[in-house]
């Protein structure tokens, strides 16, 4: 038994258990000067962004933008709804909430890898190997915080899924995961909090001590976060995460599964003030047997989750408040495969977006009558993010700069969908 | 020296989870436990720092592990749990290693 370290292990294999990977590949960011086309806004915003994250690539010619008769068509027929478009007979939830929400059925992307795909629908960036990029949820959470100083709790939580990372931003604005239950690892130190306390102040002066000696930055970061962590182990705030203590009928309502119960904590997290909440489904990668599998099992649980939000939201008056994005990697091919199956299509595809300062129950952009190609249009995750933006009431101006002084746009240049902003 | 590039999640597992309870637990035959059995004058602050630190404890520190010695009504292990849960969280720690 080595005496030199804890419990017989090397200090640096005790570390490596717990520090984990570094994120950032890319050079630090150092933050450029902000002009905020509203300030006054700016200075009122409480608005609040949930990504519906649809792990897989949902094929959304079956669910948001049907074509029955042609060949690519599919078995579902498509029903009326409370907006101004037809979608699929198994959404009959979510079909008396499409006035809230607008449907793009023009985009077209280039991504019809899962990973890459991820990254871009998550970044409004292509991979690159020199730079790490920070996902929407890492920017909005940067971009509005500076209004919410009462916020003790994580400004970027991912439910059910571990979203994308800060990138260049650095790891005070990392995703904060949980599962659907609400529940946060290693949030317990089971014991008092005087005896907490008094931990935390021995801790306190030997950081001092270390960072006084060294005048490291590093240091003074992890200071931060140690008082994040420390705020967040003892906020009542964290009474957001209890989704447990929500009335049954809400529960039901919302679907007792992972995903409907992940939807019901976005929800409270949002009240809470948490500017972005992403919420994970997967089980979109259908390459064989797809309308069994959606009819079954993946139309259900959404329609009842979504419908169950997006109503929840709007009868709390929160949705005017609140942007809703619903979005997976890419599409599905038009052409069914001999598996029954559909495989990935980036080239038209539609997302679903509505709240905030954006206007619903609109079909944006047309695609072919076989579903292979946009006729209008077309819009990339930049775009998406832009308008996303712009209904959260954050300017798409600003750029971050970088140490070799290369400028670089929050919303990666796109332009706004001018169909859906007043 | 690393760079810390930790999260709040980095930061529970250190304060919280299993390797930390691990490393201070006052069970028998443990780190903590043959400190106490040592007897040491100064309560074996010093070798939680020459262990975890390479370097003996300020004066300021010393001062905190006897602040924290009384806080625990005497009983030393807890008080050197604390103290060594400290150390493990410390930036000094973590840009060591």
């Amino acid at each position: 038994m080595n005496w030199q370290t804890p419990a017989g292990m090397t200090r640096r294999h005790f570390i490596n258990h717990m520090a984990g990977s570094a994120a950032a590949a890319g050079a630090a960011m150092t933050l450029g000067n902000s002009i905020y086309a509203h300030a006054d806004q700016m200075k009122r915003n409480r608005k609040s962004a949930i990504m519906l994250w649809m792990g897989g690539g949902p094929a959304t010619i079956d669910i948001w933008d049907l074509k029955p008769g042609a060949p690519t068509g599919g078995p579902f027929q498509p029903i009326s709804t409370t907006g101004d478009m037809q979608i699929c007979e198994h959404m009959p939830m979510m079909a008396q909430q499409m006035q809230h929400v607008s449907i793009v059925r023009s985009m077209s992307t280039r991504e019809a890898d899962h990973t890459r795909g991820r990254y871009y629908m998550h970044t409004g960036y292509v991979p690159n190997p020199n730079i790490e990029h920070p996902s929407y949820g890492s920017v909005i959470a940067h971009e509005v915080i500076s209004q919410r100083p009462e916020l003790e709790i994580p400004p970027f939580v991912s439910v059910g899924g571990a979203s994308a990372g800060p990138g260049f931003l650095g790891m005070a604005w990392a995703p904060f995961s949980v599962t659907s239950n609400g529940r946060v690892r290693n949030l317990d130190m089971k014991l008092d909090d005087v005896r907490l306390q008094q931990r935390m102040a021995a801790l306190g002066m030997i950081e001092n001590s270390f960072a006084n000696r060294t005048r490291d930055l590093p240091a003074a970061e992890h200071a931060k976060v140690l008082k994040k962590t420390f705020d967040l182990m003892t906020s009542a705030q964290m009474e957001a995460f209890r989704v447990e203590k929500e009335p049954e009928a809400v529960k039901e309502r919302y679907g007792t599964n992972n995903f409907g119960q992940g939807c019901l904590l976005a929800r409270r997290l949002v009240q809470a003030g948490v500017p972005f909440v992403e919420v994970d489904l997967g089980g979109w990668d259908n390459h064989s047997g797809i309308h069994a599998t959606l009819r079954d099992n993946k139309l259900p649980q959404l329609d009842r989750a979504m419908s169950a939000l997006i109503e929840d939201l709007a009868q709390r008056e929160l949705l005017q408040d609140t942007v809703v994005m619903w979005m997976g990697e890419f599409g599905r091919t038009p052409t069914i495969n001999q598996n029954a199956g559909r495989d990935h299509f980036a080239r038209a595809w539609s997302c679903v977006v509505g709240g905030g300062d954006l206007k619903g129950g609109l079909a944006v952009g047309e695609t072919s009558s076989d579903g292979q190609a946009v006729e209008t249009e077309p819009f990339s995750s930049e775009d998406l993010m832009t308008t996303v933006c712009k209904g959260l009431g954050i300017a798409t101006e600003k750029t971050f700069t970088s140490k070799n002084g290369r400028p670089m746009k929050i919303a990666g240049g796109g332009k706004v969908i001018s169909e859906l902003v007043a | 020296a690393t760079t810390f590039n930790g999260s709040i999640p980095q930061a529970l597992m250190l304060f919280n989870g299993e390797l930390t309870k691990k490393a201070i637990s006052g069970e028998r035959g443990g780190f903590i436990d043959r400190i106490v059995a040592k007897g040491s004058r100064d309560r074996g602050v010093s070798e939680l720092f020459l262990t975890g630190l390479a370097r003996r404890p300020t004066r300021s520190e010393i001062r905190a592990a006897e602040t924290l010695l009384r806080y625990r009504g005497g009983n030393q292990k807890e008080m050197l749990q604390d103290m060594w849960w400290a150390i493990l969280n410390s930036n000094e720690f973590i840009m060591q290693h």
